[in-house]
């Protein structure tokens, strides 16, 4: 059901997506129509200043040629070529000793010709580099926005598996509101009325009540789709809120989770759902390292500590079945798990390093796997 | 307000829901003990009264289900299960091994009432016939080897002289045997024998 919901809740907000791109797009149309003209123009005054100079300093083919690198590189195929047409013209009418007729020497046609073919090749080349950088450019945002759809599908992969813990984490708080709403009313109804119990009651209701609203906040942080964030964390309470998330989980699979967490940690930049995000994986991939180990007890180890003086390091130790090959894991689609789509790891490494940070697996003593990523500081610069 | 001295046990990690609980339960009446664990619930010294266990089924350590299994057969108290994360699984194991009911969180005031009520009932019930059957017990204990060789053949309907030739003594002896029987199990008569009997598994 609330699985339904939030399939439901992101094929909208893609759809607004594809209305944006839309309205991007109609824009840089209209957009297009003043800025060519401006662009043509550019190319007519860079000819008029090539003119201007070639005189004086005698090297008109250079001149020109600037003219025409400068047309194509900011103007494009139009505004070169009508530079190149705009410099032979001036070229043959100025540069050479005398205007091209039947009767010039061939010496003449030979110069005009160099001059024409090379004018055409360089704006050729320029319009060439163009269109690569353009085709780039094109294939980096494809490749970003299916980066971000990939991390927004795992993330609700991720949460949904775990949408049955959230769920008792918020009916003990509702549990416990309507057995106090009960006894509230039991005491207020004895004769004489309890009201100091009745008082108690009422005050846990409301304690208990906020709770519950507490963690469906803490929910829709988790599935709100917000443009990426770079504001002030303190990286304890992001474990912390993932934490209280999944204790319910950790409490069924009977897992003790042990926290060493640095008091007096400097706040991070960074996007509180994209971490909350990484933490919940590598803790979720903990947790299921550990489903089969019957021999030794399971326990998880969060740490946060100061790696050096402007980098935050957060570990999260398992006592699992380790990992066969540790430079493996990160890869797209490489998967240990039967149901897995071997998304996650590489995901988390991608969100990690677009923080500044970096995300990678320590050798533990013993048993298990300690993954950790850093996080630079608040202060330092990021990417 | 007392529920003639029913103890309610609530066995839950949340320290919540123990709260609000133990004021529920003492709001109706019930006399109420909380317990975070397993552990702290087994080591407690129960009084003899009729009592209900309020157990939730996650918890760190041993399981509700473990818990169940645990002290099943003793003089245990009977079970009202509740949870957050009814899977089907384990409200089958749990209503097989005996449980009353088998409710999910967010409860029902009324209903849990209810359940806590039948399973209050039903152990009284259970500790009364575990009384009864400790009495016969008692009264079986004191008959001799002899006696409880005879015993079956008299509840089995053998007339003495039949039951003296099956164990090669006289028919007189036999007679006293059973007379001494009689009393001793306090039997006002030869029916009420064979109940006593069957309820000790004699036959």
């Amino acid at each position: 059901m609330l699985f339904e919901k939030l399939t439901v809740l992101w094929s909208t907000s893609a759809q607004s997506d594809t209305m944006k791109n839309y309205r991007a797009y109609r824009s840089k149309l209209v957009m297009g129509k003043h800025s060519r003209l401006k662009h043509y123009g550019l190319a007519v005054i860079a000819c008029a200043v090539a003119v201007a100079l070639a005189g004086p300093l005698d090297a008109p083919a250079s001149c020109f040629s600037l003219a025409i690198i400068a047309s194509s590189l900011f103007g494009g195929t139009g505004p070169g070529l009508l530079a190149v047409g705009l410099s032979a013209l001036a070229f043959n009418f100025l540069f050479l000793p005398s205007p091209l007729s039947l009767s010039s020497p061939s010496s003449h046609y030979l110069r005009f010709g160099v001059f024409v073919v090379t004018a055409f090749a360089t704006s050729q080349l320029v319009e060439t580099k163009n269109r690569i950088e353009e085709s780039r450019r094109r294939i980096e945002e494809t490749l970003s926005s299916t980066q971000r759809r990939l991390s927004r599908a795992t993330q609700i992969a991720t949460v949904a598996e775990l949408a049955a813990s959230i769920a008792h984490e918020v009916s003990q708080p509702l549990s416990a509101v309507v057995a106090n709403g009960r006894a509230c009313i039991q005491w207020l109804s004895a004769e004489p009325a309890d009201l100091a119990n009745a008082k108690v009651a009422a005050e846990r209701i409301i304690r208990d009540g906020k709770a519950a609203g507490e963690v469906v906040r803490h929910m829709r942080a988790l599935f709100k789709k917000t443009a990426l964030e770079r504001i002030p964390l303190n990286v304890n309470e992001v474990i912390e809120e993932v934490l209280s998330l999944i204790h319910n989980e950790t409490v069924r699979k009977q897992i003790v989770v042990e926290t060493d967490l640095e008091k007096r940690l400097p706040p991070a930049l960074g996007d509180r759902v994209q971490l909350q995000q990484v933490i919940f994986n590598l803790l979720l991939n903990g947790v299921e390292a550990m489903e089969t180990v019957t021999d030794r007890p399971k326990k998880l180890i969060v740490r946060s500590k100061m790696q050096s003086s402007d980098t935050i390091l957060v570990e999260i130790r398992d006592y699992g079945t380790g990992v066969a090959d540790s430079t493996k894991v990160f890869e797209a689609f490489y998967t240990t798990k039967e149901k897995g789509m071997g998304m996650g790891l590489s995901v988390c490494s991608s969100i990690v390093e677009a923080h500044g940070g970096q995300l990678g697996i320590s050798p533990s003593q013993g048993s298990g796997t300690t993954f950790f990523f850093t996080l630079p500081l608040g202060t330092s610069q990021l990417e | 307000m007392s529920k003639d001295n029913a103890i309610v046990y609530v066995l839950d990690d949340d320290y919540r829901v123990r709260e609000a609980l133990t004021g529920l339960l003492t709001s109706v009446g019930f006399r109420v003990e909380v317990f975070a664990s397993a552990a702290d619930y087994l080591k407690f010294k129960k009084p003899d009264s009729p009592a209900c266990l309020v157990l939730d089924l996650q918890l760190p350590g041993m399981s509700g289900l473990d818990l169940q299994q645990e002290i099943a057969g003793g003089d245990a108290p009977a079970i009202v299960f509740v949870t957050g994360h009814g899977d089907v699984p384990s409200s089958v194991r749990a209503m097989k091994a005996g449980a009353i009911e088998f409710l999910l969180k967010p409860f029902d005031d009324q209903e849990l009432l209810r359940a806590i009520d039948a399973a209050i009932a039903q152990d009284r019930e259970a500790r009364l016939k575990r009384a009864e059957l400790a009495e016969l017990q008692r009264r079986y204990a004191l008959l001799t080897p002899r006696e409880r060789e005879v015993l079956p053949f008299v509840v089995a309907g053998l007339l003495n002289k039949q039951t003296a030739a099956e164990l090669g003594n006289s028919e007189i002896t036999i007679q006293v045997h059973r007379g001494q029987i009689m009393r001793k199990m306090e039997a006002s008569s030869l029916a009420d024998l064979v109940k006593m009997a069957g309820k000790l598994g004699i036959s």
